[in-house]
């Protein structure tokens, strides 16, 4: 079930009418009836996915969890008895054991993560190897993609590294649990919320507050806006261009950048807007996945606020572990005395955040230019991280910090720059993606921009007037935002104001949204990750 | 113990995979790869296998249906007679244009205002670029165009891309060779 | 106290927004929905009909072969019959089984003449057509029922309960017609007879090329099985008809099935295609070239049926009706007006 669509609305209002007309304590399990049906709606071969990974991550985690109880137990019983080194060998078997549970369920849980996401591009692979030698290629296998996969094994597997961390304690209820990793507004999307902020808003029971939810419908209205007017309007000139390569060169490229930026920005986060939206009416506050990201003055800081949720699972889960694993304490050590205190101390650091954007490259798709998108992300964090102290003299000597004419020179710099490394998302193949933005150089066809030829592409200017309300309204929101709420700064306004202001957007989006028989309904692009 | 949970997470594992494996084809999404289209190979060779259809051609000109005529009457020239068979409620005008033994029926299709719909074969002043003309026998299609097809009350159909090339055989002759678009039909 | 007079406002408060949206909504609706009667006027007609006294003795279901064929006028003039055509665009066969259910729900006519060459079709063909027959209907479960049974894999339910939604981008083509027709259309059809004057004589007719299965599809017997069922129970007098046509090709594979199955089912089936009795001249007599007949050529083809329905049914002469007479005076008036004036535009072209 998409989000835009008749059916998720009419879906919504019937969870929200029984979950505010059954008595509190029955409400959670509302939620988990209505998340399994609204994945069930996307076919139920995909259910016994979602169902086997909530098992076997919550089975681990309740062993984690009676080994800790088991170790105190027994700790507290032989306190008398027992020497340090007894205790402390005691511990250590539990601890091999927890880590045993947890790694197991780990890796059973990735196994099928990438075998269905990535088997065919493994595939893909050998086949270019068979190729050189000459052999019969392997064929690929038809594995169905169950929706939202990368987001709920993500989820589960937070829970349980953070339940094997003691940072929370496991859940007993399996059911409770079910609902966590399959909380219907961000199964297919996101945000990657921990358990720990969810914990409260899923289980406690919600009286129906009018604010919250008022607030909820106007994120879901707001998120639609994005979506509708604006990403699934673009897409169109966007898909016209990317399709024939041999036409849409040069200058298109550089149009292509900016659509895409727009597109894939008010796709996601007017998807995330749903979700959050959604999450609301229910009482339940899901983490926010953007703070406006093309306000950034660097990559790193872009990254801080794209598609936090993520970041931040990369960051406590493969980044900090890999970090202070044993053998890269070891290397730094190693590294430190005998490559010297610059780079020593730059080794681990540079290997860590490695592997946090390969598995970030991966993570978007299966395919090499997702992994060359990722890497071109680390290189160029890596490298302005480099230039730091060159940029703080330039900055000293010029006396330019501060200044805001600087500031928007960064924030233009950072939003071109991962514009470009964005376009690997449009083309086929990596080589393509690096001819094309090098036409930007060779072909000087600048005149396209504006000798009509972009009202060729699938825009008519009635399209390109409501894009640009649209992104003129998207902009004047992110500024104010910057001071807090919006929705809280027109809730304080008079009703009349307040009523005519959310009518307008809810008229604006019902009119101009590309929706219905002659627009395709795009997907969200995010949910097939 | 261990090592049983781990062999029994392992089986369970390949049973789920190995029941998603059978249960593909018709699912939408079923690579890895995200809807905007970047592309693996697994994308790319799918692609040519459907490319086109039979063409049929005439004065050395190739005619395939789901194509402008336009162009192609410029080559081949003005039909010996057309017809106009307007849609109801003004939603569009078909075509049938009429040359010496065959005919080429067309129907608006997204921007393209006659789109070939259908290239029938009437008589044996022409034949197919395989050599099939009206009077050939089934062994000769056969010959000509393989065993791949289906047959429903003597007609033979060749699926190939978005068109169908469907031979009447009436009395062991060839009586109509029709090339037929999927889409516009 | 003040909780109260609180809370009253703000229900007050909450009744009065919900007013002003849902008439905003409403009046965005009727601007946007197309108006047929300026325009696809082959769209209009289905709604036209509920604007008509039920007092018709014969109901003519069926697509543009019936309603640009067939002067109700002729049937009335000369043959007292009181005659509504029920037409649409490609109306498939479904379509004419819900329009006579509809129309069941108002009237019970002696007689009902089906089109069958929509037999032909199993499946939706195009969703403007699907608009142009449904839009149209009242609701009532019928209607329900007959866009569940029309809808194209594009279409949604939906967009027929709220046609806003379908419609929300025709701000950009709206025209003063939009705002002038907003709540009464112009009345275009004269029951439901779509006037066309010109002549375009039929030449090079193609023949119909062999097709691999002449079968009609399950799904319309399947209707046609509910229409002969449905006729029975209310004693109608079902006539299954092809109307005069030279293309598209009615293949003699399918007016032989349709013979059986009049047969088997006890209903007259009427094939009029290349028929000498009815006396067409397809040179003057059709305006397109031999798909549909003008008015000269449906006055012949309506005098043809009224004998026909004479001799055959016995069809109630009804010309005594006081009400009826002095009703189709005025519509013969209509009819001769919109007569010369169509001839007019023609001879200044």
């Amino acid at each position: 079930m998409q989000f835009v669509s008749y059916s998720f609305l009419l879906f919504l209002a019937v969870v929200f009418i029984i979950y505010y007309l059954v008595p509190g304590r029955f409400q959670w399990m509302v939620l988990l009836v209505a998340s399994y049906v609204f994945y069930l709606f996307s076919g139920p071969k995909y259910l016994i996915y979602i169902m086997v990974t909530t098992f076997t991550t919550w089975l681990a985690a309740r062993q984690i969890d009676k080994l800790k109880k088991q170790q105190a137990d027994y700790l507290e019983e032989n306190k008398k008895t027992l020497s340090r080194e007894d205790k402390k060998s005691y511990k250590s078997a539990i601890k091999k054991k927890q880590r045993f549970m947890m790694l197991a369920a780990l890796l059973f849980n990735l196994g099928i993560l990438a075998v269905v996401k990535y088997t065919n591009f493994a595939i893909s692979n050998i086949n270019a190897v068979i190729n050189l030698a000459g052999g019969q290629p392997i064929e690929f296998v038809s594995l169905i993609l169950p929706l939202g996969i990368s987001f709920y094994t993500f989820r589960a597997l937070s829970y349980l590294i953070d339940v094997y961390r003691n940072t929370i304690s496991a859940e007993k209820n399996v059911f409770k649990f079910a609902l966590f990793v399959s909380f219907f507004p961000q199964l297919i999307q996101g945000p990657i919320s921990r358990y720990s902020q969810l914990e409260s808003g899923l289980f406690t029971s919600h009286h129906l507050n009018l604010k919250r939810v008022s607030f909820g419908l106007q994120r879901i209205l707001w998120g639609y806006m994005k979506k509708m007017v604006i990403a699934d309007r673009i897409v169109v000139g966007l898909t016209t261009m990317t399709a024939d390569t041999a036409a849409y060169r040069g200058a298109y490229v550089l149009v292509e950048v900016f659509f895409y930026a727009i597109q894939l920005y008010a796709d996601f986060s007017g998807g995330l807007d749903m979700a959050i939206g959604a999450g609301q009416i229910f009482g339940v506050t899901l983490p926010e996945n953007f703070e406006r990201p093309f306000f950034s003055k660097s990559i790193k800081e872009y990254w801080n606020r794209w598609h936090m949720t993520m970041g931040s699972w990369f960051t406590d889960y493969i980044f900090y572990p890999i970090s202070v694993c044993k053998p890269m304490l070891n290397l730094s050590k190693w590294s430190r005395t005998h490559l010297g205190p610059v780079l020593g101390r730059r080794l681990t650091v540079y290997l860590s955040s490695f592997a946090v954007w390969l598995a970030t490259g991966i993570w978007h798709g299966a395919s090499w230019n997702f992994v060359f998108w990722g890497l071109s992300n680390y290189v160029v964090i890596m490298i302005s991280q480099e230039l730091e102290p060159l940029y703080r003299r330039f900055h000293q000597k010029f006396n330019v910090d501060g200044s805001l004419l600087y500031k928007v020179f960064q924030i233009v710099r950072t939003f071109l720059l991962m514009g470009f490394l964005r376009i690997y998302d449009c083309f086929d193949g990596v080589i393509t993606t690096w001819r094309m933005v090098g036409s930007l150089l060779t072909t000087g066809n600048w005149n396209i921009l504006w000798d009509g030829s972009l009202m060729q592409i699938g825009l008519s200017m009635t399209d390109y007037i409501i894009l640009a309300a649209g992104i003129l309204l998207m902009f004047i929101v992110s500024m104010s935002q910057r001071s807090g709420s919006v929705r809280e700064k027109i809730h304080a306004k008079p009703y009349t104001v307040r009523f005519v202001i959310w009518t307008a957007l809810f008229l604006a989006v019902l009119l101009t949204g590309a929706y219905g028989i002659g627009y395709d309904a795009s997907n969200f692009i995010y949910n097939q990750f | 113990m261990k090592k049983k949970l781990m062999s029994l997470m392992l089986v369970v594992m390949v049973c789920i995979v190995s029941l998603a494996a059978c249960g593909g084809g018709d699912d939408k999404g079923n690579g890895g790869n995200d809807s905007q289209g970047g592309g693996s190979a697994a994308n790319n060779s799918s692609d040519n296998a459907s490319a086109s259809g039979y063409s049929f051609e005439y004065k050395g000109t190739s005619i395939s249906v789901n194509t402008d005529i336009d162009p192609i009457v410029e080559k081949i020239g003005e039909p010996s007679s057309k017809f106009e068979a307007p849609s109801c409620a003004g939603q569009g005008t078909d075509f049938i244009y009429t040359y010496s033994g065959f005919e080429i029926d067309t129907s608006p299709f997204e921007n393209i205002t006659n789109a070939i719909a259908a290239i029938i074969i009437v008589s044996d002043e022409v034949e197919t670029p395989e050599g099939i003309t009206i009077g050939s026998t089934k062994e000769d299609v056969e010959a000509a165009y393989g065993t791949d097809y289906t047959e429903s009350n003597g007609m033979m159909t060749y699926q190939k891309g978005d068109m169908k090339l469907n031979i009447l055989i009436k009395n062991n002759a060839v009586d109509s060779i029709q090339y037929v678009s999927n889409t516009l039909s | 106290m003040k909780h109260i007079r609180i809370l009253r406002r703000r229900i007050l408060r909450f009744t009065v927004s919900a007013i002003v949206i849902c008439l905003l909504l409403f009046l965005l609706q009727r601007l946007l929905m197309p108006k047929y009667s300026v325009g696809t006027q082959d769209g209009a007609m289905i709604a036209e009909y509920y604007n008509d006294a039920p007092k018709h003795n014969l109901v003519i279901i069926g697509d543009s072969e019936m309603y640009e064929n067939i002067s109700p006028l002729v049937l009335w003039e000369n043959y007292g019959i009181n005659c509504y055509i029920r037409g649409s665009a490609q109306q498939l066969i479904w379509q004419s089984y819900y329009l006579l259910e509809d129309t069941l729900r108002y009237e019970t006519p002696e007689a009902v003449i089906i089109n069958i060459t929509s037999m032909q079709y199993g499946e939706p063909q195009r969703e403007s057509y699907n608009r142009m027959t449904l839009e149209g209907m009242r609701w009532s479960t019928s209607k329900v029922k007959a866009i569940f049974a029309s809808m194209t894999e594009e279409e949604s339910f939906w967009d027929y309960v709220f046609p806003l939604l379908r419609y929300h981008s025709r701000w950009n083509d709206l025209t003063e017609d939009d705002f002038r027709l907003m709540f009464s259309e112009e009345k275009v059809s004269l029951n439901g007879y779509m006037m066309q004057v010109g002549v375009k004589p039929a030449e090079n007719v193609p023949e119909g090329r062999p097709l691999a299965d002449y079968t009609f599809s399950d799904v319309s017997y399947q209707y046609l099985d509910k229409i002969t069922k449905l006729c029975k129970e209310h004693d109608v007098e079902l006539i299954l008809m092809k109307s005069p046509s030279l293309y598209p090709y009615w293949y003699e594979e399918w007016d032989a099935q349709l013979k059986t199955y009049a047969a088997e089912h006890e209903i007259r089936y009427l094939n009029c295609v290349n028929n000498d009795e009815i006396g067409l001249n397809f040179q003057t007599d059709t305006f397109d070239g031999g798909l549909h007949l003008n008015v000269a050529g449906a006055e012949i083809y309506s005098n043809f049926l009224g004998r026909w329905l004479q001799n055959e049914i016995e069809i109630s002469d009804l010309r005594d009706d006081g009400e009826l007479v002095q009703a189709w005076n005025s519509k013969a008036a209509d009819y001769e007006e919109k007569k010369s004036e169509k001839y007019r535009e023609l001879s200044e072209q």
